[in-house]
């Protein structure tokens, strides 16, 4: 099975490269939302060094994970090709991961200099130590990430307005998240939620690590425990949704 | 009159269009009205935190993303419609000839024809915001600020037009280059007042790239009364930034067609 | 008076030469370089006001770029155009009015969620048309083009051959007098290329209408069109009747017969043997020796069946494609 996959990045990597344009239009809207907190936080606090580092580590992982199920997947059962897949002996969402990651990997190489640029910009001191530690944080979330726009694009087998959904999925992941507010910022009761939500799991919880914000071992392991748990139950969800929306494809026909 | 004719049928084509899926209807009308929440949501969080973002008091904000919806949805009804994707959809697509061929200015055709009238409810919803916010303010604006702010709009929507024009001719020269998309997200910008940035992104936005003129230009002539100095360089800017799409547009149709060789 | 004139066309694109290392190209984006590709060279012919011509060619042998240029998308780079005595590229008003360019590739431009109907009453507002010639022509059109059931239909949940008639129909609903057809059958079914051709004639003959149509499918041509104009490389071939030029590019005819007990290399004696199948024999013979061969084999062999046909038109094209007009 991970071979599979690693041949499906292997060949989705090559066959973007070709796309390089396309995908810097996703950087820059990807770099957008993070961008703008940090210029909104900083004219808020202008002393306090936390704003810009944390943003940058954000955008960091914001590039990172971006994921486009809607149009990787749901495209496929709007135009029917999703039925050329169904024939092969292998499982769909494999094609899909290997998209998935082809698309981050080309998303980190042009991102990661427009967060250097921003981190030198800002005066920015990411230490190797943090970003080590959030390593694992960032793994969950980005897997987290994925199978939260996965289970929203299997909505396609329904509605025709699955990028709408995806947007709304979206709209919530920027305002729990950590992009529009580090979540620290935000006001008690919101904050509490945001903490318990899938969210701040996904974006702002690794970019927290790695900024140095998260100061000892035990709120990194409760974050690491609601990440498992939230990836535990969407990914239940996502196995539910697939086994009825193949049902209702093969039977009402494409 | 004959332009004003042809753009009133096809507006209300799409509106019944539009009203024919009821579904999609309610699903927009919700998503817009998410989409205005977050909005205030974010003004809600950073005025719990501060009294004062870069000078603007939060009912002033307020005022400023009510602004912002009104153009973002005259942006989203009437001239996306027709220019977005303009390289792919209009010259590989070949939609740019069938304009051509057509008894209309190609132009207008081009980049003013189609219209997507569900987009307007953010209209409705911007207004609201605004009323809130010059509820929270308490002050209501004199009649000659209203007047200003509208004239302010009008400067606002005929650069953003004339943006997108200039955007699309781009693709004459080289029609693989694709900057819609930076266009967009360069216009999320003016969301905020923009004031919060720094020194020379800021300088861009005021005078190269002016989305200044989008939110926060007609948001402080609403709220602070006209100043001369600030309404005659928007509209000579509005007119000047018009007349150079025309112009460039023409120098690109010319060279679509051949004619310059 | 004619309808179309074209006098001494050229047509030249100038496209960039790139390099193809790193080098090259950054140098080329400072010291662009050019290289002239001609499309159409030295073409003139003229049309009649009511005439169907056929305007064929290989793939890239320039009809689309004449088109274009006689409808006023392209500019020529030199000579003399006119059309219904106006300069086509001006692209004024009243000769957009007149014309019409229905290409088979794209059958219908415009926004595709909206519906024919609607589509059809915005371009009645478009080519000023009087709403009493809007309703005959939308009558006459619906019925000719049975377009009953597509008039509720969204453009794009239209099939190809649907979408060609919802293309015809909006582009005849102000009575062009000239047509330029581009491949108008191209990737539709034996009956929907049926329907196009028997329209597209009885328009032209009904509104007396100059028809200038391209086409890869020989039906189209052989069913429509009197006169064919042939363009290969961008210079005119050949210019006048089908049938003369299928007699000037063929010098033989085929002879078909069925002969049981026929011995092959007796009828190699005769003509190539083009086909062979269980005692059916196709034989290529020059035209001027038809009469002498048929009389022998006749009396030579036991022949069951006999007929002489003429070359079938698509052999002839090809031949004038790979071969040029001698």
């Amino acid at each position: 099975m991970s071979q599979l996959i690693a041949l499906r990045i292997r060949m989705e990597v090559l066959e973007w490269s070709g796309a390089w344009w396309f995908l810097l239009t996703l950087v820059v809207q990807a770099v957008l939302g993070p961008l703008i907190g940090m210029f909104i936080w900083s004219a808020v606090y202008p002393a306090d060094s936390y704003v810009a580092t944390y943003y940058v580590a954000l955008l960091l992982v914001t590039v990172m994970t971006e994921s486009f199920e809607q149009h990787t997947f749901s495209e496929k059962i709007y135009d029917g090709t999703i039925s050329h897949e169904l024939l092969r002996p292998q499982p769909v969402v494999i094609n899909t991961i290997g998209t998935n990651l082809a698309i981050r990997i080309w998303m980190a190489a042009m991102g990661i200099p427009v967060a250097l640029l921003a981190g030198f910009a800002f005066g920015v001191s990411l230490t190797w130590t943090a970003v080590l530690s959030a390593v694992p944080a960032f793994v969950l979330g980005a897997t987290l990430t994925f199978c939260w726009t996965f289970l929203l694009s299997l909505t396609a087998f329904w509605t025709e307005r699955v990028h709408s959904i995806v947007g709304f999925g979206w709209t919530l992941n920027t305002l729990l998240g950590g992009t529009i507010a580090p979540l620290a910022f935000l006001p008690g009761p919101l904050r509490d939620i945001g903490q318990v939500l899938p969210f701040y799991g996904m974006l702002g919880l690794p970019a927290d690590v790695a900024a140095g914000r998260v100061h000892g071992l035990a709120p990194v392991l409760t974050g690491l425990a609601y990440q498992a748990g939230w990836l535990t139950v969407i990914i239940t969800c996502a196995v539910l949704l697939w086994r009825a929306g193949i049902r209702r494809y093969t039977v009402v026909g494409a | 009159m004959k332009l004003l004719r042809l753009f009133a049928a096809g507006f209300t084509r799409s509106a019944q269009a539009t009203l024919t899926f009821r579904i999609n209807l309610l699903f927009d009308i919700v998503l817009s009205i998410i989409g205005v929440g977050a909005s205030l949501a974010t003004v809600f969080i950073v005025y719990a935190r501060t009294d004062s973002l870069a000078g603007w008091t939060e009912a002033e904000t307020y005022v400023l993303i009510g602004t912002f919806q009104l153009l973002s949805s005259l942006k989203n009804a009437f001239i996306d419609p027709n220019l977005s994707w303009f390289p792919e959809n209009g010259i590989r697509n070949g939609k740019l000839d069938t304009f051509l061929l057509q008894p209309a200015p190609t132009l207008y055709l081009a980049s003013l024809a189609r219209s997507t009238p569900l987009s307007l409810i953010q209209f409705v919803l911007g207004l609201a915001v605004i009323t809130l916010g010059i509820t929270k303010q308490g002050r209501p604006p004199a009649p000659g600020a209203i007047l200003a702010w509208i004239l302010t709009l009008i400067a606002a929507l005929a650069v953003t037009w004339a943006m997108g024009v200039l955007l699309a001719c781009l693709a004459f020269w080289a029609p693989r280059l694709q900057l819609d998309v930076f266009y967009g997200s360069a216009w999320e910008l003016a969301r905020y007042p923009t004031d919060i940035y720094r020194r020379p992104l800021r300088l861009v936005l005021t005078y190269l790239f002016p989305l200044t003129l989008i939110a926060t230009i007609p948001t402080s002539t609403l709220l602070n009364g006209p100043r001369v100095l600030v309404l005659g360089p928007a509209v000579s800017g509005a007119i000047l930034s018009c007349s150079l799409a025309v112009g460039c547009w023409r120098l690109g149709l010319r060279r679509y067609t051949g004619a310059t060789s | 008076m004619t309808a179309v004139v074209v006098e001494d066309l050229y047509m030249t694109y100038r496209a960039p030469i790139r390099g193809s290392g790193w080098k090259e190209t950054l140098s080329s984006v400072f010291n662009r370089r050019y290289r002239e590709v001609p499309a159409v060279q030295n073409v003139s012919f003229a049309l009649a006001p009511g005439e169907v011509v056929g305007f064929i060619g290989p793939n890239g042998a320039g009809k689309t770029t004449t088109m274009k240029i006689l409808s006023g998308l392209l500019h020529a780079t030199s000579g003399h155009v006119r059309v219904l005595g106006y300069s086509p590229w001006q692209r004024r008003s009243d000769f957009l009015r007149r014309i019409a360019f229905i290409r088979g590739s794209q059958p219908v431009g415009g926004s595709q969620e909206l519906t024919v109907l609607d589509t059809l009453q915005y371009q009645r507002l478009l080519y000023d048309v009087p709403p009493a010639d809007y309703r005959r022509n939308l009558d006459e059109l619906t019925e000719l083009l049975d377009l009953k059931d597509l008039l509720q239909r969204q453009l794009r949940a239209l099939s190809l051959g649907e979408k060609m008639r919802a293309g015809l129909a909006l582009s005849l609903l102000y009575r062009p007098e000239v047509m330029f057809l581009d491949e108008p059958t191209l990737g539709l079914d034996v009956t929907g290329a049926t329907t196009m051709r028997r329209f597209v004639a009885g328009y032209a003959e009904r509104a007396g209408a100059t028809v200038l149509l391209t086409s890869h499918y020989m039906a189209d041509v052989a069913s429509l069109c009197p006169r064919l104009v042939l363009i290969d490389k961008g210079k005119v071939q050949y210019d006048g009747q089908l049938d003369q030029l299928a007699a000037k590019l063929s010098p033989y005819k085929l002879l078909r017969l069925t002969a049981p007990n026929a011995d092959e290399e007796r009828l190699k004696e005769a003509g190539e043997v083009v086909e062979a199948s269980n005692g059916t024999w196709v034989l290529r013979v020059p035209r001027e020796e038809v009469a002498r061969t048929t009389a022998r084999l006749l009396t030579e062999l036991e022949v069951a069946d006999l007929a002489v046909e003429e070359a079938p038109l698509e052999a002839v094209i090809d031949r004038a494609y790979r071969e040029g007009v001698g």
